[in-house]
């Protein structure tokens, strides 16, 4: 039993002022609202429409299929209709909805007023919503992309697709990655930084160990597929030969690159799934989840060893065997960790006294079918049998078996769970039956005869079929199967418009008696006190818990800021550390969203002007939203109650907005890691167009240059104690400043003669030179908004955040550049 | 500790597992596009055996302090690499160096 730190009556009005402070804005500035549990709930919601799109281009598909030789759809429409399925449903729903989940159930569930960066969450829901409608909206005019959701080149290259619909892809896809990084941002330095006193590591909820390991393979999964695209994008928009083997390109770097990403992509979408299914079935069997520091290790253990799986997708193309051999033998590594995880569920299910609601009918059915997927994934990732197997409809009912078994059971699981968390009433349970009923038997009946098709030589991707190939039968039964599932979600929106009211305060409340701290009561400010947490189900161990929290005897129950406030605690031990001011709703974060859509999507159909219109006004929209962070520091420290006085400002390591900036970093790391190999890999595949030790130009340009980047380092790092000393912080920036630019200007004089259009080689030198000119013009920009603010009084010694995130990002600059010049003028000596 | 030392803790299985199965890949394509299938056994081998020798020091070091948290999952985490590193380095006894 924990002593309270603030017993006894609380004065009166103080909910009401929590209420004023965290209530959505009114009237038309209601879309501005920045709050979590509204932002969560609209994510999950657009989510959920991308899936019902794409699950409606996939009954016209089965429709085609139902019977042989059908003329229902042609070729054309057909590539545009199966690559739009698979890429929505990857990137439009099943990503944004995990991410979409974590930012409505995360604050509460780690007993915060809201994650660390709420506007961040509204940019990214904002950026993809708009992305993604224009995106599907190109399949009306017949724009849409037709290369299949892995986009293999050479069929996407100008060559072979002219037109707009790869570039769809390409462009539109790739930003859509750029909000999924925001959003793991959000997710990492939430999980790390906002939890409840007590909270260690060893309390973390399941889900949010998932969640953690979901955001930390983003940082690293996702900027392969970024630089995979940007190098298809500049081959086809320039001529950048890097996938054209006649100018010593290769198409199978895109496919390193691309299932770099695509196979821990499998795994970013089934972990958290999995983490959804670890909170549930505890609560489903009223006991907590056996094995919990061993599901912890299978979610870290999955997490990793999924970054060696990604050649098992390329065993087809011809790599060496002992190179296949060793993806082989990952591949059934992974399958370890997956079976400790069900193990686990199974064994609380058996030590638990079981009810057998909608949610619990929900994780079996996923048992079931995510089991067969993973037996019949064992198989696949056998060499001889992939070989067999592969691009045959096996391989079809293989990855729906796998994805819609490990995640849109377990998502429509905690779908019909965690509603009561968000809306005045749970679902109905005798429907949910039927939708679960429905669903279960229509996935087996639809998916289940593909492995059949597959076998008897039914290849992927075909719009029709000869009769008499056997196939006839399986395939019309596939399509009564999708028509089931159809019946099956029609009649879940039909429940979900009967009993969806969205509520926070006066939500259905804690219905399935869970042990986690999202049950607490709670408001738009999340729970009235934030509590000090001794277990891992605290709802069950420390009694009388929500009482007290909602009776303001823990933490903060109040707004003693008079604004947006939540605590930021330590990262491994979750002790108190200080108080985040958290902004409040604005315009700019929505306008920056809708124009940096606005920016790729005019980019897509080559209307350059407008285009560049939208980003100036997406950048320009940034620095004003920049300009109201970083607020002034208060001189007293605040009590929170039990004797603890908090700061309600810090800068440094301490300070949130550092950690970001540290994990996009890591993120930055991660992409120019993908170049760098790039690079390696075109050499080792091509060393012909690589330039011998004597046509490298001399050394004198990377050395004064690497000198001038280091140069300009040093003068930041003066600049950072002058602004300490309180002295002037221009001499410092300037000279920074001039110096970055001389730098950069003399390594691109140094590569006057490059051709990017000659040779791989000359593509790749002209990406990392590019790379390097980027880095740069957002460092300068950067230092030149720190500059703005210490002009206008709003930047000095101890209010230096901005500066600081500017320096910080300076010097990876200059390290990252430092390398870009190592590798460029040095590999070629090395080796030549 | 401090987080990055935690992190670090916890993870340096994980990173030593990064690092072997970039360097056997890396290397048996490197060895293999240059036509010197006889440098693959020991492209393997080499890193194999120094990746085992750190995993082995990782887990003995979590193993003695397993009762703290962070520790447990550090030698858990070495554990399993070294399972994953021993089994993926042997197919270079079953299956020919470039074919």
């Amino acid at each position: 039993m924990t002593t309270l730190p603030n017993p006894g009556q609380r004065p009166a009005g103080e909910v009401d002022e929590l209420r004023r402070i965290w209530d959505p804005p009114r009237g038309l500035r209601f879309i501005t609202v920045i709050n979590n549990n509204y932002v969560g709930v609209f994510y999950v919601g657009a989510a959920f429409l991308f899936f019902l799109l794409a699950g409606i281009l996939a009954l016209l598909m089965r429709t085609q299929l139902a019977v042989p030789e059908n003329d229902f759809i042609g070729p054309e429409l057909y590539n545009q209709l199966f690559t739009m399925h698979g890429t929505m449903m990857m990137f439009l729903f099943a990503v944004p909805a995990v991410e979409a989940m974590g930012i409505l159930l995360l604050p509460n569930m780690l007993g915060a007023r809201d994650l660390p960066f709420p506007r961040l969450s509204a940019y990214a829901f904002w950026a993809y919503l708009v992305g993604g409608l224009v995106f599907f909206c190109s399949i009306f005019v017949g724009w849409a992309p037709k290369g299949g959701w892995f986009m293999n080149p050479p069929l996407t290259t100008e060559t072979y697709s002219p037109g707009f619909n790869e570039d769809f892809w390409l462009l539109g896809i790739g930003f859509i990655e750029i909000s999924a990084i925001a959003g793991a941002i959000e997710i990492i330095v939430g999980v790390l930084r906002t939890r409840s006193p007590g909270m260690t590591l060893a309390r973390m909820p399941v889900y949010v160990w998932s969640i953690l390991v979901f955001a930390i393979m983003i940082v690293f999964a996702f900027p392969a597929v970024i630089v995979a695209t940007a190098l298809l994008e500049l081959e086809r928009a320039f001529h950048w030969p890097f996938f054209t083997a006649a100018k010593g390109g290769d198409p199978l770097l895109w496919q390193h690159l691309f299932w770099f990403f695509g196979h821990p992509e499998v795994y970013i979408i089934f972990l958290p799934a999995a983490g959804m299914v670890s909170m549930i079935v505890p609560t489903m069997a009223q006991t907590p989840l056996v094995g919990y520091r061993l599901v912890v290790l299978a979610l870290a253990a999955t997490g990793f060893l999924s970054f060696g799986l990604w050649v098992h997708h390329m065993f087809a193309t011809g790599i060496p065997q002992l190179s296949l051999s060793f993806f082989q033998a990952a591949s059934m590594a992974v399958a370890i960790p997956s079976g400790i995880q069900v193990f686990a569920w199974i064994a609380t299910f058996a030590k638990g006294k079981v009810r057998l609601e909608t949610p619990a009918l929900f994780v079996l059915g996923f048992l079931f079918i995510f089991v067969l997927g993973g037996l019949t994934g064992v198989m696949v990732a056998v060499i001889p049998f992939d070989w067999q197997a592969h691009d045959s409809y096996f391989v079809v009912a293989h990855l729906h078996y796998v994805l819609v078994g490990g995640m849109v059971f377990p998502l429509f699981g905690a779908f019909y769970y965690w509603l009561p968390y968000v809306s005045k009433h749970r679902l109905s349970e005798q429907l949910g039956r039927w939708v679960f009923g429905l669903m279960f038997t229509g996935f087996n009946v639809a998916f289940f005869p593909m492995h059949l098709a597959g076998l008897a030589g039914m290849p992927r991707r075909v719009y029709t079929y000869s009769a008499g190939l056997g196939w006839d039968d399986l395939n019309l039964i596939s399509t009564i199967g999708a028509f089931v599932i159809a019946v099956g979600v029609l009649l879940f929106l039909i429940d979900l418009a009967r009993k969806f009211r969205m509520a926070s305060e006066g939500n259905a409340g804690n219905v399935w008696n869970a042990g986690t701290l999202e049950w607490l009561p709670n408001g738009n400010y999340s729970s009235r006190s934030t509590p000090i947490i001794t277990s891992r189900e605290p709802l069950w161990d420390q009694p009388n818990l929500a009482r007290d929290v909602e009776a303001g005897q823990y933490y903060l129950p109040n707004a003693p800021t008079g604004g947006r406030e939540t605590i930021i605690t330590s990262p491994v031990t979750a002790e108190p550390q200080w108080l985040l001011r958290i902004p409040h709703p604005g315009w700019s974060p929505l306008i920056a969203a809708w124009f940096t859509a606005g920016f790729f999507l005019f980019l897509t159909v080559k209307l350059v002007i407008p285009s560049f219109v939208c980003g100036a006004v997406a950048v320009g929209a940034l620095l004003r939203w920049g300009w109201n962070l970083d607020p002034k520091p208060l001189p007293e420290s605040i009590d929170i109650g039990g004797g603890v006085k908090l700061p309600a400002y810090m800068n440094g390591p301490l300070s949130q907005s550092w950690w970001a900036v540290v994990v996009l970093m890591l993120v930055a790391g991660s992409t120019y890691g993908c170049i760098v190999v790039g690079y390696l890999y075109l050499w080792t595949v091509s060393p012909e167009v690589w330039p011998t030790a004597e046509q490298v130009r001399e050394l004198m340009y990377p050395v004064i240059a690497a000198g001038l980047l280091l140069a300009s380092s040093a003068a930041i790092g003066f600049a950072k104690r002058s602004l300490r000393r309180r002295r002037s912080l221009y001499p410092g920036l300037l000279a920074a400043l001039i110096l970055i630019a001389a730098a950069f200007a003399l390594d691109l004089y140094g590569h006057r003669d490059l051709s990017p259009a000659a040779s791989s080689y000359g593509a790749i030198v002209a990406l990392v030179l590019s790379v390097e000119g980027f880095f740069v013009t957002v460092v300068v920009v950067l230092a030149l908004f720190a500059a703005a603010r210490y002009a206008a009084g709003l930047l000095d010694h101890e209010r230096r955040v901005t500066f600081d995130n500017a320096r910080l990002l300076w010097h990876y600059t200059v390290g990252q550049s430092v390398v870009g010049l190592a590798l460029v003028h040095g590999f070629p000596r090395l080796v030549g | 500790m401090s987080f990055a030392a935690t992190a670090l803790h916890i993870s340096s299985g994980a990173i030593i597992w990064v690092a072997h199965f970039a360097a056997i890949y890396g290397f048996t394509a490197l060895a293999c596009a240059r036509n010197m299938p006889q440098l693959v056994l020991p492209a393997v081998a080499i890193p194999t055996f120094v990746a085992v020798a750190l995993l082995v020091v990782v887990l003995f070091r979590g193993i003695a302090r397993r009762k703290e948290f962070e520790s447990w999952m550090s030698a858990t985490v070495a554990a399993f690499s070294l399972l994953a590193v021993v089994w993926e380095a042997m197919p270079v006894f079953m299956v020919p160096a470039c074919g």
